[in-house]
C-alpha cells in the first residue's frame, strides 16, 4: 500500500507490505522491517530492525494520525497518493476538512471572527472553556471562514461543528 | 463505625482505603456526572447529592448532612478542596452529633483569615513576612504602605489561598489596576473584597511542614514537603524531604510550625507553610487546617499513615506517636498527573480514557481516581491521579519517578506526563536549584515535545501499519456466530429436543 506522509508540511513517500509474520515499510526509499505488538485496542508497543522497541500510544481520526511517545508526540497525515494529486498536492497542507470542530467539551466564551473574514493557519477563532479554564480553538489552514456554527454561551460537545473555513 | 467521605476522586479513594483499614464502613456521595466515578465504586454504600455543579453537590453541606444521616454515618471526612476548611460546615457536623474528621472550629477560623492569622502569629512569636495585618480600608492606605516598604509589594487577598487572589506589583503605576484586580477576584472567588500588602519575596521556595495532633494536647511535626516546583502558582511537583534542608533546619522549622499550631490548640493533621528567601531565612506564610495533597511523600518517608492517623485523633484517640519517634528516610516524590494537554499550553483535556496502563514496580506508589472506560468530567479540577515514587535517595526516587511515567499510558486524553519526564531530566531539577518560578520561566523548553528523526520514522512506521490493518478489515454481515447467542438458541430449543 502506497501512502504520502505529510509531516510540518513535509511530504515522504510510504510504502507498506506484510512480511512474514511483521510489516516491512519503506520511507522515502528507507527500509525497516516492523512489528506492531498491540497490548489492546490502542497502546502498542512497536519493533523495529534488530529489536529496538517503543512504547506508542496511537491517535487516528481519518487520515490524521497522532503517535505519542513516552515524551514526544508526532502528527502526521497519511495520504493516499491518488487522491493527493487530484486535490493538488500542497495547498492545504493543514488538512482538508473543512469543518473546524470542538476537540473537548465546553462552554463558547467569545468569538473571535466573523463570516467572510480570511484567517491564517493558527488564527484564534474562538474561546472555550471547560475545567475552569479558557481554551483557544485556532484554524487549522488557511481559508475564508463561511460560517460559524456557534455563538458566545453555546454549549458544545467534543467533535460539535464550531466553523467551517473555505 | 462508618465514614462518610464527602469528596470525590483520588482523595476519597485514599481516604476510603484507610477507613478500610481501621475496618470501618464507607458512604461514598457523588453527583450526577460522578455516578460511575472510580471513588463511587469503591464505597460500601454510595449516595447521590444533585447535580454537576459543586455548588449544589459537593458543596451542598444540606445535602451531605441528609446522607450522613441517611446511611447513619457517624464521622464525615471532607478530604481536601470542597468543605475542608469550611468552619460552618464542621461546627453543623458537631451539632448534629456527627464526627467532623479535622481540627476544631476555632482552629479553621483562626487560620482562615490571612490577616488575623498573620497578627496571631506575630504575637506569639511566629516569623511572619513584613508588611500588614490588617485589610487595607481605601486605596490610599494601601499606597502609603508601598511607598514605606518599597517596590516590589505581594497584594493579596485576606480571605485567599491556594494560589489565588494575589499579585505581584513592581511599581506605584501598577498599584491601583492591581488593587482593584485582586479585590474583584477576591469577591467573586471567595465571596470577601478585602485585600492586604506584604514586602514581596523574590525567588522564594515554598516549603512546608506537616503537623499532627490530638484532642489531649500532644502535637508533634513531621518533617517537610519541598512544594517549590509550582505552575500559576499551583503545586505540581513535590518531595519528602526538601533537598535544601539539613537536620539542623529541619529542626528549626520544625520548631516554627509547632509553635504556630499550638497557638490554635491544633489538634489535627494540618500543614504550616513556609516561604525561603534567598538568604534562607524562613517567614509563615498560612496554614492549611486539613489533609494536604501531597501527603502521601510524607507517608513514604516518614512510614506514617497521615490519614488513619487523622480519623484516630479525630475520634478522640490519643497520639500514637512521640516526636523522636520520627524518623525522615529515603526520599519521596509526588508528580501530580492533570488531563491536560502539556504541548497545547496546558489545554484542559476531558473527555474518554480508552485505555489506562497505571506504572507498578519497586517503589511506585499510584493514588489513582481514574480507569479504562472512565469519560473524566469538565466540571472539576483536572486532577487523575498522582504518581509518587520513594527511592533510597533523591537520584534514586526521580530515576524510579522517570521510569514509572514511561510505564504509565494513558489513550484517549492528553495527561502532563511528558511534562514530567522532561521535568525529571532537567539539570536544574535535578540539582536540587529552582524557586517558585522556574517552571513557569522554563514553560517552553520544558513542554517541548522531542521530536528528533527516529521518532518521526517511527511514527509513519506505526501509523502506516495501522492504516494497513484498517485496510484489510472486512465488514463482515451479521451472522449472529456470539457465542451467547448461540447458547440462548440452544437453551430455547432444547426442550423440545
Amino acid at each position: 500500500m502506497k501512502r504520502i506522509a505529510i509531516i510540518d508540511g513535509e511530504q515522504r513517500r510510504v510504502l507498506v507490505e506484510r512480511f512474514e509474520d511483521s510489516f516491512v515499510v519503506e520511507i522515502d526509499g528507507k527500509r525497516i522491517i516492523a512489528e506492531l505488538i498491540h497490548a489492546n485496542a490502542s497502546i502498542d508497543t512497536l519493533r523495529i530492525g534488530k529489536g529496538r522497541q517503543y512504547a506508542v500510544v496511537h491517535q487516528q481520526s481519518g487520515e490524521r494520525h497522532a503517535v505519542f511517545f513516552p515524551s514526544s508526540r508526532v502528527d502526521l497525515d497519511l495520504r493516499d497518493p491518488l487522491t493527493l494529486s487530484r486535490k493538488g498536492a500542497g495547498d492545504d497542507l493543514g488538512g482538508d476538512e473543512k469543518i473546524v470542530r470542538a476537540v473537548m467539551p465546553g462552554r463558547v466564551v467569545r468569538v473571535e471572527v466573523s463570516e467572510g473574514d480570511e484567517v491564517e493557519r493558527g488564527k484564534s477563532l474562538l474561546v472555550i472553556e471547560a475545567m475552569k479554564m479558557e481554551n483557544t480553538i485556532e484554524a487549522p489552514r488557511r481559508g475564508t471562514i463561511i460560517s460559524l456554527h456557534v455563538e458566545a454561551g453555546s454549549t458544545v460537545d467534543t467533535g460539535a461543528e464550531l466553523i467551517t473555513i473555505e | 463505625m462508618k465514614v462518610l467521605i464527602a469528596n470525590r476522586g483520588e482523595i476519597a479513594i485514599r481516604i476510603i482505603r484507610a477507613c478500610r483499614e481501621l475496618g470501618y464502613s464507607t458512604v461514598a456521595v457523588y453527583s450526577e456526572p460522578d455516578r460511575k466515578s472510580l471513588h463511587v465504586l469503591h464505597a460500601d454504600e454510595a449516595i447521590p447529592i444533585g447535580p454537576a455543579p459543586s455548588s449544589e453537590s459537593y458543596l451542598n453541606t444540606q445535602r451531605i448532612l441528609d446522607a450522613a444521616k441517611s446511611t447513619a454515618a457517624d464521622a464525615i471526612h471532607p478530604g481536601y478542596g470542597f468543605l475542608a476548611e469550611n468552619a460552618d460546615f464542621a461546627e453543623t457536623c458537631r451539632n448534629e452529633g456527627v464526627v467532623f474528621i479535622g481540627p476544631s472550629v476555632h482552629a479553621i477560623r483562626a487560620m482562615g483569615s490571612k490577616t488575623e492569622s498573620r497578627s496571631l502569629m506575630a504575637s506569639v512569636g511566629v516569623p511572619i513576612v513584613p508588611g500588614l495585618t490588617a485589610p487595607v480600608e481605601t486605596f490610599d492606605e494601601l499606597s502609603e504602605f508601598a511607598s514605606a516598604n518599597g517596590y516590589p509589594v505581594m497584594l493579596k487577598a485576606n480571605a485567599g489561598g491556594g494560589g489565588k487572589g494575589m499579585r505581584i506589583v513592581r511599581d506605584g503605576e501598577e498599584l491601583r489596576k492591581a488593587y482593584e484586580r485582586v479585590s474583584s477576584e477576591a469577591s467573586s472567588f471567595f465571596g470577601d473584597p478585602a485585600v492586604y500588602a506584604e514586602r514581596a519575596i523574590l525567588s522564594p521556595r515554598h516549603i512546608e511542614v506537616q503537623v499532627l495532633g490530638d484532642q489531649h494536647g500532644n502535637l508533634i511535626h513531621l518533617g517537610e514537603r519541598e512544594c517549590t516546583l509550582q505552575r500559576r502558582h499551583q503545586k505540581v511537583i513535590e518531595e519528602c524531604p526538601s533537598p535544601v534542608i539539613d537536620e539542623a533546619t529541619r529542626e528549626h522549622i520544625g520548631k516554627i510550625a509547632l509553635k504556630a499550631a499550638a497557638a490554635v490548640s491544633y489538634d489535627s493533621a494540618g500543614t504550616i507553610e513556609l516561604l525561603r528567601d534567598e538568604e534562607g531565612t524562613f517567614f509563615f506564610l498560612e496554614m492549611n487546617t486539613r489533609l494536604q495533597v501531597e501527603h502521601p511523600v510524607t507517608e513514604l518517608a516518614t512510614g506514617i499513615d497521615l490519614v488513619k492517623e487523622q480519623i484516630r485523633v479525630a475520634l478522640g484517640e490519643t497520639l500514637s506517636l512521640r516526636q523522636e519517634d520520627v524518623k525522615l528516610r529515603g526520599h519521596a516524590i509526588e508528580c501530580r498527573i492533570y488531563a491536560e494537554d502539556p504541548y497545547r499550553n496546558f489545554a484542559p483535556s476531558p473527555g474518554l480514557i480508552r485505555n489506562l496502563m497505571l506504572p507498578s514496580g519497586p517503589g511506585v506508589r499510584n493514588d489513582n481516581g481514574v480507569y479504562s472506560g472512565y469519560s473524566v468530567p469538565l466540571h472539576y479540577d483536572p486532577m487523575l491521579s498522582k504518581l509518587i515514587t520513594f527511592g533510597v535517595d533523591r537520584d534514586e526516587a526521580i530515576q524510579r519517578m522517570k521510569r514509572a511515567l514511561m510505564e504509565y499510558r494513558v489513550d484517549g486524553i492528553q495527561t502532563t506526563i511528558p511534562f514530567y519526564l522532561s521535568m525529571m531530566d532537567n539539570d536544574r531539577f535535578r540539582a536540587g536549584e529552582f524557586d517558585t518560578g522556574f517552571i513557569d520561566r522554563h514553560l517552553e523548553e520544558l513542554a517541548q515535545p522531542k521530536v528528533t528523526e527516529e521518532y518521526v520514522e517511527a511514527a509513519i512506521v506505526v501509523a502506516a501499519i495501522r492504516a494497513l490493518e484498517e485496510s484489510e478489515k472486512v465488514v463482515l454481515p451479521d451472522r449472529s456466530d456470539s457465542k451467547w447467542k448461540n447458547a440462548s438458541r440452544f437453551e430455547g430449543v432444547r426442550g423440545r429436543l
